[in-house]
């Protein structure tokens, strides 16, 4: 899973949003350094809906123009729990080891 | 309509109209609510290059679509993706060409010419001559792109594919004495490696990765194109000993050296591919497409090399078989464009039976 869509996924944990909504989301969870370009995050959308991670909820008409929200389905959850976990288990293992080399007055 | 909507909606144009009609107004209104928070007015803004190149890489993935695509996307798709792959093989065969000539020119393998003849540039041990031996022995690199992509790795296959189209020009830099026309036929030559490059990085991307062969197989793929390659070294060889023992007529020897140059060998290539194309006009549709996309590149290589108007007799010689090459090459695309243009027509009726399951 790329890390674009893996914050797709972690944007809709908690609430359906529409596009912009995401990107807004994505730029906050990664503390600003990721920020999608609306190609981008199509692109990812385009792929998550395709591998049933999320789905269309409603559409809202906003100041004239159109918001089409999407929320993550339980397969994507579960994509992102599995992803979560793997990532947390590789950044575990590369703390031990660093700390393990600090003992060690390698650095 | 502010201006930058506009803009933004012109810049839509590049995604097909069908993901246009679906998506369009959604993607309008996300960039504009972003947009609001800049301090300049709508009017008064323009979209980004970094957001027009996102719209742009968006439309080339759903232009050159992969097996879960539409069918004409997929079809585009699979065309492209055979350009890169004839490409590959056919500049693998040219590496491995390139690289016999060397070990042969140079006395590298072994003291193949005669005591009295001198061959390469620069003298033994120089560096000027191991830069030209090196910028014959790169174009091997495509027999290694070639294996990288059919074993699925298709990152490290457009990497080396770029390295083996750049280095030969970064190790033996083009010289353009004579202008403009020189340049153009300098870029011409260039053209059939060079457009093998983007085929292979635009037509293998996330949502149309390449099937891994078994090694065995992908070791097959790659001396597929290497033993001709290798063969046809020792035809060339043979060429430069019959000009030096001037035993066979000049024009004879530089008509038969013009089928075994790279236009003549991209000509005699596209020509089979034709006919393998008509024996299977059926499933054919995307590798007649591509085999039609590589004729133009062919073409300008070939014209590239000929001098209208010269009056003597070898170059008179390089024009007829240079002219004979092309019409067959025109000739070739005109019944390529007409299958592709068939299996277009039997894409849009929805039959593409004997096209899918062949992606790769």
């Amino acid at each position: 899973m790329t890390e674009p869509a893996f914050l797709v996924l972690t944007a809709l944990v908690d609430e359906p949003r529409h596009g912009y909504g995401i990107a807004q989301e994505v730029e906050r969870i990664s503390g600003g350094r990721v920020q999608l370009k609306i190609g981008t995050l199509y692109g990812v959308l385009d792929r998550l809906t395709a591998d049933a991670f999320v789905e269309p909820d409603r559409e809202e008409v906003w100041q004239g123009r159109l918001r089409r929200y999407y929320r993550l389905t339980d397969e994507g959850a579960r994509a992102l729990e599995e992803e979560a976990v793997r990532l947390a288990d590789n950044a575990r293992r590369a703390v031990e080891r660093l700390r393990l080399r600090q003992a060690e007055g390698l650095t | 309509m502010s201006v930058l909507e506009d803009s933004y909606r012109w810049v839509l144009r590049l995604l097909p109209a069908p993901y246009r009609a679906e998506r369009e107004e959604e993607m309008v209104s996300a960039f504009l609510e972003g947009a609001q928070h800049g301090e300049a007015g709508l009017d008064d803004q323009r979209p980004r290059w970094m957001e027009i190149a996102s719209v742009a890489a968006l439309a080339v993935r759903l232009r050159v679509g992969g097996p879960g695509a539409p069918p004409r996307s997929f079809l585009w798709g699979e065309a492209v993706r055979r350009v890169a792959l004839l490409g590959l093989v056919f500049w693998t065969m040219i590496g491995f060409l390139s690289a016999a000539q060397a070990l042969i020119a140079y006395g590298i393998l072994a003291d193949a010419l005669p005591d009295d003849v001198i061959m390469g540039i620069g003298y033994a041990g120089s560096p000027d001559r191991l830069r030209h031996v090196l910028a014959d022995l790169v174009p091997l690199m495509w027999a290694g792109s070639l294996g990288a992509l059919v074993l699925g790795r298709p990152r490290m296959a457009k990497a080396v594919a770029v390295a083996a189209l750049v280095l030969p020009h970064m190790l033996v830099p083009p010289v353009f004495p004579g202008g403009w026309e020189i340049v153009a036929r300098w870029a011409c030559m260039v053209l059939p490696a060079a457009v093998t490059v983007p085929a292979l990085v635009i037509g293998f991307h996330r949502d149309a990765p390449p099937p891994p062969l078994p090694r065995g197989q992908a070791l097959r793929m790659v001396a597929l194109p290497a033993v001709p390659g290798i063969l046809l070294s020792l035809v060339v060889t043979a060429l430069s000993s019959l000009s030096r023992a001037d035993t066979v007529p000049v024009t004879l020897l530089v008509q038969a050296s013009l089928w075994v140059d790279v236009p003549g060998l991209a000509c005699v290539s596209l020509l089979i591919v034709t006919v393998w194309c008509l024996a299977r006009r059926r499933t054919s549709g995307p590798t007649a497409l591509a085999a039609a996309i590589l004729t133009v590149p062919a073409v300008l290589s070939r014209a590239a090399t000929l001098h209208p108007g010269a009056a003597d007799s070898i170059t008179e010689t390089i024009n007829l078989v240079g002219g004979l090459q092309i019409a067959l090459l025109l000739a070739g695309g005109i019944t390529l464009v007409a299958l592709s243009t068939q299996a277009l027509r039997t894409v849009v009726d929805g039959d593409l039976t004997g096209i899918r399951g062949q992606h790769g």
